[in-house]
This record gives C-alpha cells, sequence and structure tokens, in this order.
C-alpha cells in the first residue's frame, strides 16, 4: 500500500514538473513571437510612415510643378 | 516586594503598548505615504511623447505633419571608420552636418556628440548598414512641409521650450499649441534593486493623446498661386519685399496669404530671426490711396457728400496748415464728382471729403473699420499700430488720413476693412482655422459675427465707385476682361526718420470680384518696387495676374 502511494506521489511530480517545462517552453516561445511580431508592426508602422510621406511629397504642389516643368510643359 | 513585580509588569505592559501604537501609527495612518514612497522606490517612470497634429489646407492636404527622424550622434571614444565609411556617411548628410561629423573627431573626451538632428529613415539605413561601432540614432519628432515654404509665414514652426520640450512658435503653430501639442503618455514599471523590469509586477500604461487636428480655411491651389505670382513679382518689379493676402468677404476666411522673403519652417535655425514675424499681421504700412475708398465710404455712409456731389476745391493744390497738398500727378480735375475723385486718385479731393466729414466722423469711422486695433485672427504676433489718441490730432493729420498718409494699418487690416464693403457693409473678422479634429470629435469654429460698419446702400455705392476706378482709373489696361473688379491702387511714400522719402513706396492695389457678388477680397503691396514707384505700374498688374488665375479655378 505504502509503495503504491509512494509511486503514485513520484508520477504526480514527474507529471507536475513536465507540465511546468511544457508551460514554461510555451510561455517562452509566445514571448519571442509577440516580440517578432512587435518588431514587425514596428517595421510596418515604418514603411507606412515612408510611403505617407512619399504620397504627400509626389502629391504637392510644388512637385508637380517641378515635375511639369522638368516635361517642359507651360501653363 | 509584591508591588515592585507588578509595577515592573505594569512598565513592561506600556512599552508593548507604545510598540503597537507605533507600529498602528505607521501602519494606519501613516500608510498611504510609506506605500507611495515604496511604490515611488521600485517603479520607472517613462514619458510616451504625444504625436503633434498635423494642420490641413482645406481639401485636407497636410500642410505640415509628422515625419519620421532620427537624433543621429557618435560615441567618439569609439568611433573609428576608414576614410571610405566616412566618405560614406558623408553622402547622406548635409554640409553643416557633415562638418559636425569632423568635429567629432577632436571631441574625443566625450561619450556622446549630437552629429545630425531630423536625419530621415533611409539616411539611417545607409548608415546603418555600414555596421560601424561607437554611433547611434534616437527618434526625434519632426515636422514634414510637403508644400514646401508656401505657408512658412501662416504655418509657424516647431522648436524647443526651455525645458527642451516640443513648442510651436509663430503663427497657427503658435496659436493653437495647446491643442496641437495632444498630451504626452506615460509608462509606469516596476523595476528591481538593478533597475531590471520586474516580468510579474505592475505595469501601467497610460495611453498618449495625440495632438488635434486643424483643418484650414487655405486653399492651398490659390496658396500656390499667390506665392508663384508674388515671386515672379518681386523678381519683375524689383520689389525688397511683398504680401498678397485673399480673403472670402461673407465669412473672414483666410483663402490665402503670403509673404516674401520668408523662410523655412523645417530648418527654421537657419534664417535671420526678423523672417519669423508674419508681415501680413504684424508690420504696419501707410495704405496710401486705397485707404481713400474707406475714408470716401465714411463720407457716402454720413451722407457728407453722394456720388454726385461736386468738389469745388479741386482745380488746384490746397493748404492744410501751412502744408501744400497736391496730387500724386500734379494735374488737376476741377469740377469732380465723387465718382472721378477715386478714379483720379485725387488728394485734393480726398480733403474736400475729409472736411465734409468732418474731424470726429473721420476718426470715428477709422477706428469702425477697425484700424488701431487687432482683427483677432487665429494666428499668433498679431500686432496692430497704435492710432494716435484724438487729442494728439490737427488739421492736417485728418486731411492726409483722408488720402491714406500719416497712418498705419497691417494688410489683414486693410482687407478686412475692404472686405465691409464687399460683403454689404458688414465687416468679417478673420479667421484661419474651420475645424479642429480631436480623435473621432470634430468641432466646427463658427465664424464671428460681422460687424455693421456701413449700410448696404453705402457699400453698393461705393462697389459701383470702385468698378470705375479699375475701368477707367490708371491701371485700367492690366485688367482682366470679361469680368468686373473692383478695386483702388494705392502708393504711399515710406516715412524714413521722420521724413516722406520720395524714392522708396509701398505700391499696393486692394479690390474684390466678382464685383456684383464677390468671391474673394485681395490685397497685394510690394515694398519699395524698383521698376516704377507706383501701384498702378506694379500691385495693380501683379493682382490682376493673380486674379486671371482665381477666377480660372472658381469658374
Amino acid at each position: 500500500m505504502k509503495s503504491i502511494f509512494l509511486k503514485i506521489l513520484i508520477f504526480v511530480n514527474i507529471a507536475l514538473l513536465g507540465g511546468q517545462l511544457m508551460l514554461s517552453f510555451t510561455r517562452a516561445t509566445q514571448g519571442t513571437l509577440v516580440a517578432e511580431l512587435n518588431q514587425k508592426t514596428q517595421s510596418l508602422k515604418s514603411d507606412n510612415a515612408q510611403l505617407r510621406e512619399q504620397i504627400y511629397s509626389r502629391s504637392s504642389l510644388v512637385y508637380i510643378e517641378l515635375q511639369a516643368r522638368s516635361l517642359a510643359l507651360k501653363p | 516586594m509584591k508591588w515592585r513585580y507588578f509595577l515592573l509588569h505594569l512598565f513592561y505592559v506600556f512599552l508593548v503598548v507604545l510598540v503597537v501604537l507605533r507600529l498602528g501609527y505607521w501602519q494606519i495612518v501613516k500608510n498611504k505615504d510609506f506605500s507611495r514612497q515604496a511604490l515611488f522606490q521600485r517603479s520607472s517612470y517613462l514619458e510616451i511623447p504625444s504625436p503633434r497634429g498635423d494642420i490641413l489646407s482645406s481639401d485636407s492636404f497636410p500642410l505640415t505633419t509628422n515625419q519620421e527622424g532620427y537624433l543621429f550622434y557618435v560615441d567618439p571614444k569609439n568611433f573609428h571608420p576608414t576614410g571610405e565609411q566616412l566618405g560614406k556617411i558623408k553622402s547622406v548628410l548635409d554640409a553643416s552636418d557633415s562638418a559636425r561629423l569632423n568635429l567629432a573627431f577632436a571631441k574625443n573626451q566625450l561619450s556622446w556628440f549630437p552629429v545630425s538632428h531630423h536625419l530621415s529613415h533611409l539616411a539611417k539605413q545607409n548608415i546603418e548598414s555600414l555596421n560601424l561601432k561607437g554611433l547611434g540614432f534616437e527618434p526625434e519628432p519632426t515636422r514634414m512641409y510637403p508644400e514646401a515654404s508656401i505657408s512658412a509665414h501662416l504655418l509657424g514652426f516647431v522648436g524647443l521650450d526651455t525645458n527642451s520640450q516640443s513648442k510651436g512658435y509663430f503663427g497657427l503653430e503658435g496659436y493653437y499649441d495647446r491643442q496641437l501639442s495632444g498630451k504626452p503618455g506615460k509608462l509606469i514599471q516596476e523595476k528591481d534593486a538593478l533597475d531590471r523590469p520586474i516580468l510579474i509586477g505592475d505595469q501601467n500604461i497610460l495611453s498618449p493623446q495625440s495632438g488635434s487636428t486643424l483643418v484650414t480655411s487655405i486653399d492651398r491651389r490659390l496658396q500656390f498661386i499667390a506665392y508663384q505670382k508674388l515671386a515672379q513679382g518681386l523678381a519683375r518689379y524689383g520689389a525688397k519685399s511683398g504680401t498678397v493676402t485673399i480673403m472670402e468677404p461673407q465669412t473672414g476666411r483666410i483663402l490665402a496669404m503670403v509673404s516674401l522673403p520668408n523662410y523655412d519652417p523645417g530648418s527654421y535655425r537657419d534664417f535671420d530671426p526678423y523672417l519669423y514675424k508674419n508681415p501680413t499681421i504684424s508690420d504696419g504700412f501707410e495704405p496710401g490711396s486705397t485707404f481713400k475708398v474707406l475714408m470716401m465710404a465714411a463720407a457716402l455712409d454720413t451722407h457728407a457728400v453722394s456720388p454726385d456731389t461736386i468738389c469745388d476745391i479741386c482745380g488746384s493744390q490746397v493748404t492744410v496748415s501751412d502744408y501744400p497738398i497736391k496730387t500724386w500727378n500734379e494735374k488737376y480735375y476741377p469740377g469732380s464728382n465723387m465718382v472721378e475723385v477715386i478714379q483720379h486718385s485725387d488728394n485734393v479731393g480726398m480733403v474736400f471729403v475729409s472736411r465734409r466729414l468732418g474731424h470726429s466722423r473721420e476718426l470715428e469711422y477709422i477706428k469702425k473699420f477697425g484700424f488701431g486695433k487687432l482683427t483677432g485672427i487665429d494666428l499668433q504676433e498679431e500686432s496692430s499700430p497704435a492710432l494716435r489718441p484724438e487729442k494728439n490730432w490737427v488739421d492736417i493729420d485728418y486731411a492726409t488720413a483722408s488720402f491714406g498718409q500719416g497712418i498705419a494699418v497691417t494688410p489683414v487690416q486693410m482687407v478686412r476693412a475692404v472686405a465691409a464693403i464687399a460683403n454689404r457693409g458688414f465687416m468679417p473678422t478673420p479667421r484661419m482655422v474651420d475645424k479642429v479634429v480631436t480623435g473621432s470629435l470634430t468641432k466646427n469654429i463658427s465664424t464671428s459675427p460681422s460687424v455693421a460698419v456701413i449700410s448696404p446702400i453705402t457699400a453698393a455705392q461705393m462697389t459701383q465707385i470702385m468698378v470705375n476706378a479699375v475701368d477707367n482709373g490708371e491701371a485700367k489696361w492690366a485688367k482682366p476682361a470679361g469680368v468686373s473688379i473692383a478695386g483702388k491702387t494705392g502708393t504711399a511714400q515710406i516715412p524714413v526718420l521722420g521724413h516722406y522719402d520720395k524714392d522708396k513706396t509701398i505700391a499696393s492695389f486692394v479690390g474684390f470680384a466678382p464685383a456684383e457678388k464677390p468671391k474673394f477680397v485681395m490685397l497685394v503691396t510690394l515694398r519699395e518696387p524698383q521698376t516704377s514707384p507706383w501701384g498702378s505700374e506694379t500691385a495693380a498688374p501683379l493682382w490682376f495676374d493673380i486674379s486671371r488665375d482665381i477666377f480660372r479655378l472658381l469658374k
């Protein structure tokens, strides 16, 4: 009776340890994933800002006039 | 013996009570203070900057917006690039920053030396690709001006205050600084004794509130046209400086406002600070003959004269307080009526009008037209030339004021006053911002009620007189065909050390169109034109040139 109880106790301990390891591993990889996603978000935000700046620059009347002049267009 | 034991027992009980009371004081009474101190010791505060709001034109195109920018710094002790690498870094920097980079090598006792502000993302990437040690970047808020510096004076710029925080100066950036700035956020994080974040500890983020976006009344097409034409006009007439102001007379909305020379708000430090002020709202000038339309309107409004009244002193020069008053070209038109007085821009005729109007009424109308006080335009640094107190006015002052000399006004004051004639006698309050957008909330800025200055009948009479002045006056040759324009030229000598300099003038033209249903009022001023001193030969052709393009757009 005593040895069965001991075996169960060891099994439960090992199972708990395994569970803890799995949980830690999952959390750790999720953290990396979150960090990667954050980095991607930042990169996309930066690209978006770059594109926005280019759109504004190229839609400005000053730029359009310069382009028109370079194409020898006259008002 | 027993009582001694009892006393000792009592003493210990007393001590215990004292300790309990002290603990109670710390735990209960001082609980909040100690908790706050403990939190302060283990927490770190980080300010999250709030993005500054954009300033948009009436078609929602940004006149200024935010851009990703970086502060580029080096650690001189650890910065050892090869000649080729140094050349590559310098190729993405401008001349002054390249010079600063050279200076960094001489500062090898420092561990941080700023090289370049507002570096672009692309330039940062180019430098980073060299994989060098001893350099770094810090994000830095940067303003971007897609339409370059064409709106410099009305936008103002963003600089740093005494606490090194971003702050708007001049123009809209200065006037609406609080709304544009927003509220910075805070990151509160628990840290251990070695200043490392405690992952399971408390972490509070107070998100930053972005600054509000301003939607202005500026029509960027008109702004661009005004800028281009003014630049051409300054070159063509050899003028030192100039302004163009275009307003919607019914509402006071400013459609365009340009002054030259100007500065680049993105690199304002490279320019002389005297250029920062917007001359349209802060520089006083003597309006010259453009002021005649206002004094004539006052005389018509008070029935001191009618359009058919004959000027009985217009045949020759007149003398007021021993000063001879002549016409601008020394030609005299005896028997002129009031329509012809404006058509010939007759100074003697205006002395006649001034005498009919009377001193107190003349000064009253100068004040009613808003001179001597601020217009209330929503731009920082507006100033108004002061009017002399009534007791200091003498005969000659009233006479010269009637033809716009001896009195100073700002361009925006002049445009607003003439807008009263265009708007059936009601003078609007000029303004720049139509809407303030904060997140999903849009606040429409209501127009201030217009002030009745002259009667609608007077305004209609004055409009006809001004149409006649354009059709038959000195500048009729430059007028665009097929449209009725009400306007008046002006040429004022510039006072220098208490005297007027004959060779230095301010040429101007003010008017509105179409005369029967005005869509805009515009004032053009040119300081010290060289090709001709007269407004009819400089400012008026420029006014008509700009108006041709406006008509094409507003059709």
